[in-house]
């Protein structure tokens, strides 16, 4: 991994990691809030900044069987959602792709 | 084949003589009594020999035969080729060699060349019947007669080496040839006489006597047959040293207007104007000083480098007599006519009123006061319409107290120092070339020669200025393509996972290289001892993104992910000065040339361009509404650059802080460098392609593929002998070259095994290089001998290179394997 700075969103709200205020997704950029996490509620964004991708799993979740991988803030390290990469059941396919962020591990950078 | 009169007998195909009819050679055998078997078309017909007119047919369309006369008699040269369109079946009649002109070529050859056929006299008797005659064919009784001219103009050539089988024999040939004066077609170039000198004896020594001319065909058939005569005729070399006599030893022989009526008779120089050339020559010729060669010149060639004109226009202007100076310029009648001739958009009035401002301020100079009132109310008003601020400059002038003071505010050094000639130069810009040259014009043409060869050498490693005499190309082995040494941070030495090594730099004196990284300290090398020299410990955490150097080489400034920027003391190694009000990461940072400003960039929307002093005052905020990247100064502070997160790129002028331009590019940007003729902008995007900028006209110049780009912020570079080049790291670890105008890559070189983030070429040396990358390591890359030097400097030393605050280990050749010890 070499030099990499920081990407920078511009927009109205943004929402950051809570630890280090890096960027992480913009607001306008949810699709739904009807999600929950581990710790809480949770949104699922199309696309999501400054993070690394942990090891694909295979999980059970309310919705059915998928398989996703912990998503990390790349400044500090921490844990702050997850991204889905395979939905096995058609009517959850929508997700794939696409990444969750736990509203207790955002703040609000302006 | 020939019949040299010797006996010999030349097999020659380009003997000028080959083909010639037999009774021409056959006389010449009777002379010697020796058997002839050349041929030659046309004879000499015994009733024009009595006439003294000696007709000669030329063998081959190519060749150009050379008769030698006797000062009373007329040389009638039959050539296809100088068949007149007026007159296709005759011949063409040159004068006599009794005219003036001939006779001096003869004086001259006989006085300047060495006299080797003197021995000639010792020519056997000519035969009886030709006793009387004096024609050329008759030349047998001439001969006699002659002899004694000969030798001269036969001199010259024994002795250059080349014709030397021939020189040999020369000595007796002109007896035999006598009475033949050479003619010399106009067409003979300057340095053609020396070529001619040879050639007096017209048989035997045509190939080397082979008069040139300056058309196509001539050269043709030469470059044909005698390579080696043409190493002592300069007129194909124009610039190789001759050590012949001929060069030089013919004075003012130059070119001969002869009056030649030939079509075929280039008037050109190898293609180039005639006049241009000589009139160039000439004022070269002044430049260095001989005055005696140029006016010798000018009176052959018939050309002046000025018209007197311009010459009295120049007396005029050097020496302040400003009315002559605007007669000579306008002519008599004020409006144009009769005056010098203009360039093409030159504007008479624009270069009058600059002469009426001279006048001006030279008055004023003189603090007369009232008379420059007059000027400026009289003259200069009525020119300037429009333009009244010029006006307004200069009555603001009448103000001054002296004349130190009036030198001082019109920035004029006076008319003593070099004003009036500064004058000149400005005014002759618009006087056409026809009637006056620029200063200096040959070196002028010369510089430019220069400059485009060493543009174009594609591994130019000399920094020298390239000689004239050859065609300049560096040899390959000079690049730098080998590793020198390669340096490691200690903790990548101590064995824990090497951290990431993000930007090399040079300092400018070229004597240390700084490193930064993912680690939080920068390192500082010694680049001729190949030794770490300090550390610099002091941000928090999460590694150094860029570092500059002073321009000094003394300090350096890290910018860091820790939210600060801090300067060092390379020297001592402590930290400084802490700039540290960022609420995000510096990215970048320059100083100024002073040494006492520094410039930063950072993500920080409010403190995106950020000036301060070295005592850590913040001295100045520019505008700036976009997060900066990456900055570049250019050397003479008239640009600077900063690099957004955005593709764009904005351009100030420095010492006005005025934002000048945007520019968008199509993808990521990864950084930026300005060449040192302040010039171009080298920007380095993500979608692997780099890209050359001219900051004045804003447009793209040259793009470089070949490096891969991605996520990673890749570093590229210009630098090297006459910067031509530019180098970049890549995301699979190689390091790339190109040439910097044609955008060949060049070479690339195995780098790195991960990503190779950034590289440097030294300042200082064009020999060497540095790149560092994610496996942690530095290479400093050189060429062949000096890797091989630096090992055998290094072996006696390499028992005491280890310690373990760093190490450092050289690899004499090859692909680089290093073993980490410590």
């Amino acid at each position: 991994m070499g030099l990499m700075y920081n990407v920078y969103l511009n927009c109205a709200t943004i929402y950051g990691c809570k630890g280090c205020k890096t960027h992480l997704a913009d607001h306008d950029d949810i699709i739904s809030r009807n999600f929950r996490g581990q710790h809480g509620k949770a949104y699922l964004f199309n696309t999501v900044v400054n993070v690394d991708c942990g090891e694909p799993a295979e999980r059970n979740m309310t919705t059915g069987r998928h398989v996703v991988r912990d998503i990390l803030c790349r400044s500090c390290g921490q844990v702050v959602g997850w991204k889905y990469d395979k939905a096995y059941e058609s009517s959850e396919k929508y997700k794939e792709g696409k990444f969750i962020l736990e509203a207790e591990l955002l703040c609000t950078v302006s | 084949m020939l019949q040299t009169g010797l006996g010999e007998t030349q097999e020659d195909p380009d003997n000028w003589l080959a083909g010639h009819g037999d009774k021409w050679v056959s006389e010449l055998d009777g002379m010697n009594g020796s058997k002839t078997s050349s041929t030659l078309n046309d004879g000499i017909s015994t009733t024009e020999l009595e006439t003294r007119y000696l007709r000669l047919s030329f063998g081959q369309p190519s060749q150009l035969l050379i008769s030698y006369l006797e000062t009373v008699g007329t040389v009638v040269i039959d050539h296809p080729n100088l068949r007149t369109t007026s007159n296709p079946t005759h011949p063409v009649t040159f004068p006599t060699p009794a005219n003036k002109r001939s006779a001096h070529i003869l004086r001259e050859r006989a006085s300047a060349s060495s006299i080797q056929s003197r021995s000639a006299s010792d020519n056997p008797p000519p035969p009886p019947h030709l006793t009387s005659s004096t024609t050329a064919a008759a030349a047998r009784p001439n001969r006699d007669s002659l002899l004694p001219q000969l030798p001269p103009l036969l001199g010259p050539n024994p002795t250059p080496s080349v014709s030397d089988p021939r020189a040999a024999s020369t000595p007796p040939r002109p007896a035999q040839v006598l009475g033949r004066r050479r003619q010399r077609t106009g067409f003979d170039g300057e340095e053609a006489q020396e070529g001619e000198a040879p050639r007096n004896d017209a048989f035997g020594r045509s190939p080397k006597q082979k008069r040139r001319r300056l058309g196509s065909t001539m050269l043709a058939d030469i470059s044909r047959g005698e390579p080696s005569i043409r190493s002592s005729q300069p007129v194909s070399n124009g610039s190789r040293a001759s050590t012949s006599t001929q060069n030089g030893t013919m004075p003012s022989v130059s070119r001969h207007s002869w009056g030649l009526a030939g079509s075929g008779m280039d008037e050109t120089y190898f293609g180039h104007n005639r006049e241009e050339v000589s009139r160039i020559l000439i004022q070269a010729l002044h430049d260095l000083g001989h005055h005696a060669a140029a006016a010798m010149v000018e009176e052959d060639s018939g050309y002046q480098v000025e018209s007197p004109d311009v010459v009295a226009f120049r007396q005029a202007v050097l020496s302040g007599s400003w009315v002559k100076a605007e007669e000579v310029l306008c002519g008599k009648s004020g409006d144009g006519r009769g005056g010098l001739v203009l360039a093409p958009g030159a504007d008479r009035d624009t270069m009058r009123f600059r002469l009426r401002q001279q006048k001006f301020l030279e008055l004023l100079e003189q603090r007369e006061t009232a008379r420059a009132l007059a000027v400026l109310r009289n003259e200069l008003t009525p020119l300037c319409q429009q333009q009244h601020q010029a006006l307004h400059l200069l009555s603001r002038f009448l103000m001054c107290q002296d004349a130190d003071d009036l030198r001082t505010k019109a920035n004029w050094d006076g008319a003593n120092g070099q004003s009036r000639r500064v004058l000149l130069t400005q005014l002759s810009e618009s006087i056409s070339p026809s009637v006056m040259l620029s200063d200096h014009r040959l070196a002028t043409l010369l510089d430019d020669v220069k400059r485009s060869q060493m543009d174009r050498c594609l591994y130019h490693t000399s920094p020298e200025s390239p000689s004239l005499c050859v065609d300049h190309s560096c040899p390959r082995s000079r690049f730098p393509s080998k590793i020198m040494a390669e340096f490691s941070t200690p903790n990548a030495s101590s064995g824990r996972m090497a951290d990431e090594i993000w930007h090399v730099r040079f300092s400018p004196d070229g004597k240390r290289l700084a490193s930064c990284g993912s680690e939080d300290l920068a390192c500082v090398w010694d680049v001729e001892r190949l030794t770490l020299i300090t550390q610099l410990h002091g941000h928090m955490n999460r590694g150094i993104g860029s570092l500059a150097w002073s321009p000094d080489s003394k300090h350096l400034v890290t910018c860091g992910f820790d939210h600060t920027a801090r300067v060092w003391n390379t020297d001592t190694g402590e930290c400084i000065r802490i700039l540290g009000d960022f609420n995000t990461p510096v990215s970048s940072a320059v100083w100024t040339s002073d040494g006492q400003t520094i410039i930063t960039g950072s993500f920080d929307k409010d403190m995106s361009i950020c000036e301060w002093s070295l005592r850590g005052e913040r001295l100045h905020t520019w505008k700036a509404t976009y997060r900066t990247e990456d900055l570049a100064l250019s050397r003479d502070e008239r640009w600077l650059v900063a690099m957004d997160d955005q593709k764009r790129i904005h351009v100030y002028s420095f010492p006005t802080r005025e934002h000048l331009y945007d520019y968008e590019l199509n993808a990521r940007l990864t950084s930026l460098t300005i060449s040192r003729d302040n010039k171009f902008l080298l920007i380095n995007k993500a979608d692997s392609e780099a890209v050359l900028m001219d900051l004045e006209t804003r447009r793209i110049v040259q793009r470089y593929a070949g490096h891969r780009g991605g996520q990673y912020t890749i570093r590229s570079d210009v630098g090297g002998a006459n910067e031509n080049f530019v180098i970049s790291g890549s995301e699979d670890g190689r390091v790339c070259f190109w040439h910097k105008l044609t955008g060949l890559l060049i070479q690339d070189l195995e780098g790195h095994s991960d990503s190779c983030n950034a590289v440097a070429w030294s300042p200082v040396d064009p020999c060497m290089l540095a790149s560092g990358g994610d496996d942690g390591r530095i290479r400093i890359w050189s060429n062949v001998e000096r890797v091989r030097a630096a090992a055998a400097a290094a072996a006696p030393a390499a028992s005491g290179s280890r310690h373990t605050n760093g190490t450092t280990h050289r690899n004499s050749m090859g692909s680089g394997k290093s073993v980490s010890t410590g």
